[in-house]
């Protein structure tokens, strides 16, 4: 890509929630941004942060959060929108994809209705041409017979097709940004080919950028341009694909990598001791020093920062960050 | 392989049908004609995706459900043709791990009534006698001896599991049904459990049915491996010849959609 100003630019975001029992820091200190037509992938585990993080870049955040940093979209600041223009940013701006379709589709209309019905608020379209493009659209998700499935109710389709009914809907307006948070989780391994096939396939047709996040590393590895592997609320490695996976430079990725079971391997698993730090209890320092194998007493004093590894397309936030290839994790 | 004494978990064209709707409706048979063994101390994969069958499969196993048609005999014992008494009886040697543990330990107990519950069940051993024995199970799972004093919500979802894990093996159980025990949990915390049930498998001797739908999960604790669809095994054989050599289509499909981190790295990039 030249270098101009990316699609979506996240700089150092904070997002804390108020608790009975003190202050979460959800997100600390993120920075990341997306290209048109890219994907950027978010990987971690639980409480990691990464929802939290495309949430805020949604405007989705709910009213108590307390969020620091900026957030550029094609000029805007999403955090700083409201009323109006949040809700038009929201309906024009980002496509949402999350986890669960059945809970995200409503039960009581047919899939055609609900598809229908964001034209005809948001295109001012009548009925009948909304349900048209519905129908379309239903087609753009490689679904068969759409005039017949337009018909139906979400409990009516499978896991998969509801998937692709929840992805048409986020893309019915084409926005520039799609952001899917776990979209293949709930659903079938047979099925989750197809799912980012189809995610994959939109984003090349209409040039948007993706932002997508997994806890699944093979997910990660198969759709993503660039990859973001998030601990405890922070970016500890971002880089291409090929380089975080491949020859990962920080300590947890690796980690990571080597507790992963994989088909047609029989070594031992290496599991992570101890647990992630809850996001009440972050301790000073490298936040995941205290389950790292090369920890020293550097890492307990100094937090470090995101930083360029030579030879790589990787930042890295380690003291000792360097590539190394699979055989020698 | 039939009829050795060593087979521990045998089931023979196992059935089981659900009534739909009324009784004139059709039946759905969730499980069709399923037929395994499994040896002492090995384990049995069994994968296949949601609505498969390997749940109902293995409650039946457990005996928890009752088969449509069909035996499940462990210990050359018959689950099907045995009194009530005879079968709680059995049941202590046959435990359960379920995939969630938050929702399969009661959360108003602490640790220590949940793992000495089936003791108290099957009136096993003396309050003294059984307190010991929680403090033994909790160490052979990795647990802290301050554990038993806690609550389920207190734990993190890979300590709660080494607590199911614990209570399954409380009454010395020989077979261990595990279903999904590491569906729900992160990936730094499967590996964690993943090779906890190996070690225990080793120095306890215990006999597995593994479910999962993670098929590298399963390879992994795993010796054999049988695929269910739609209620029937399609393919059974070695983890080697299942997963390298795969014969039938479904099984074919499977295997080609699992995602390899480095191997499939951007392949649905393009």
């Amino acid at each position: 890509m030249p270098a101009t100003e990316p699609l979506l630019r996240v700089d150092d975001l904070h997002v804390s929630f108020p608790t009975d029992h003190g202050i979460v820091n959800a997100v600390r200190g993120i920075s990341w941004s997306v290209d048109a037509g890219e994907t950027l992938v978010i990987v971690g585990e639980s409480g990691s942060g990464k929802s939290v993080s495309i949430t805020a870049v949604a405007g989705l955040l709910p009213r108590n959060a307390m969020v620091e940093g900026s957030v550029r979209f094609q000029g805007i600041d999403p955090l700083a929108l409201k009323g109006r223009a949040l809700r038009e940013y929201r309906a024009e701006k980002v496509g949402l994809v999350f986890q669960d379709p059945l809970t995200a589709l409503n039960p009581c209309f047919t899939v055609g209705d609900q598809i229908a019905e964001i034209f005809r608020v948001h295109r001012n379209l009548d009925r009948k041409s909304a349900w048209t493009k519905a129908v379309s659209l239903l087609e753009a998700v490689q679904i068969r017979e759409p005039e017949r499935r337009a018909h139906q109710y979400p409990h009516e389709l499978s896991g998969g097709m509801r998937q692709r009914i929840v992805i048409a809907m986020a893309i019915a307006l084409e926005p520039p940004l799609l952001l899917a948070d776990e979209p293949t989780t709930a659903l079938d391994t047979s099925v989750r080919g197809e799912v980012l096939n189809i995610i994959s396939a939109l984003r090349r047709r209409m040039g948007m950028g993706v932002v997508l996040i997994t806890h699944d590393v093979g997910v990660a590895a198969a759709v993503a341009d660039r990859v973001a592997v998030m601990y405890a609320g922070q970016i500890v490695e971002i880089g291409d694909a090929e380089d975080v996976f491949r020859r990962p430079s920080h300590p947890y990725t690796r980690a990571l990598m080597a507790s992963m079971p994989r088909l047609g391997s029989t070594r031992r698993l290496e599991a992570i001791k101890g647990l992630p730090p809850s996001p009440r209890e972050i301790s000073s320092g490298c936040s995941f020093q205290p389950r790292c194998p090369i920890a020293t007493s550097r890492c307990v004093a100094d937090d470090p920062a995101l930083t360029f590894v030579e030879g790589t397309t990787v930042e890295a936030a380690c003291h000792y960050a360097g590539p190394r290839e699979e055989a020698s994790l | 392989m039939t009829d050795q004494p060593e087979i521990r978990v045998k089931v023979t064209n196992l059935v089981k049908e659900y009534q739909l709707g009324g009784k004139h409706d059709p039946k759905l048979r969730a499980v069709d004609n399923v037929s395994f063994e499994i040896p002492r101390g090995r384990c049995l994969g069994l994968v296949g995706e949601s609505g498969s069958g390997k749940t109902t499969t293995a409650m039946i196993c457990a005996g928890l459900t009752d088969a449509t048609s069909g035996t499940v005999e462990v210990y050359g014992t018959s689950l099907t043709d045995i009194t009530r008494p005879e079968l709680r009886r059995l049941r202590r040697h046959i435990q359960v791990v379920f995939q969630d543990p938050h929702s399969s330990l009661d959360p108003r107990m602490s640790i220590q009534e949940v793992v000495a519950e089936p003791l108290l069940v099957h009136g096993v051993g003396t309050p003294d006698e059984r307190k010991s024995t929680v403090a033994q199970m909790l160490e052979l799972v990795g647990l802290t001896p301050g554990v038993a004093k806690r609550y389920p919500h207190q734990l993190s979802g890979g300590q709660a599991q080494r607590v199911s894990i614990a209570r399954a093996l409380a009454l010395r159980p020989e077979v261990l049904i595990l279903d999904e025990p590491v569906a729900s949990l992160d990936l730094s915390i499967q590996a964690q459990i993943l090779n906890l049930l190996g070690e225990l498998r080793e120095t306890l001797g215990l006999t597995y049915l593994f479910i999962g739908h993670d098929l590298a999960a399963v390879a992994y604790v795993s010796d054999e491996v049988a695929v269910m669809e739609s209620g029937r095994i399609v393919e059974m054989g070695s983890v080697e010849q299942v997963y390298g050599n795969p014969q039938d289509p479904y099984t074919k499909k499977l295997v080609a959609a699992v995602l390899d981190p480095i191997d499939d790295i951007g392949v649905f990039k393009a």
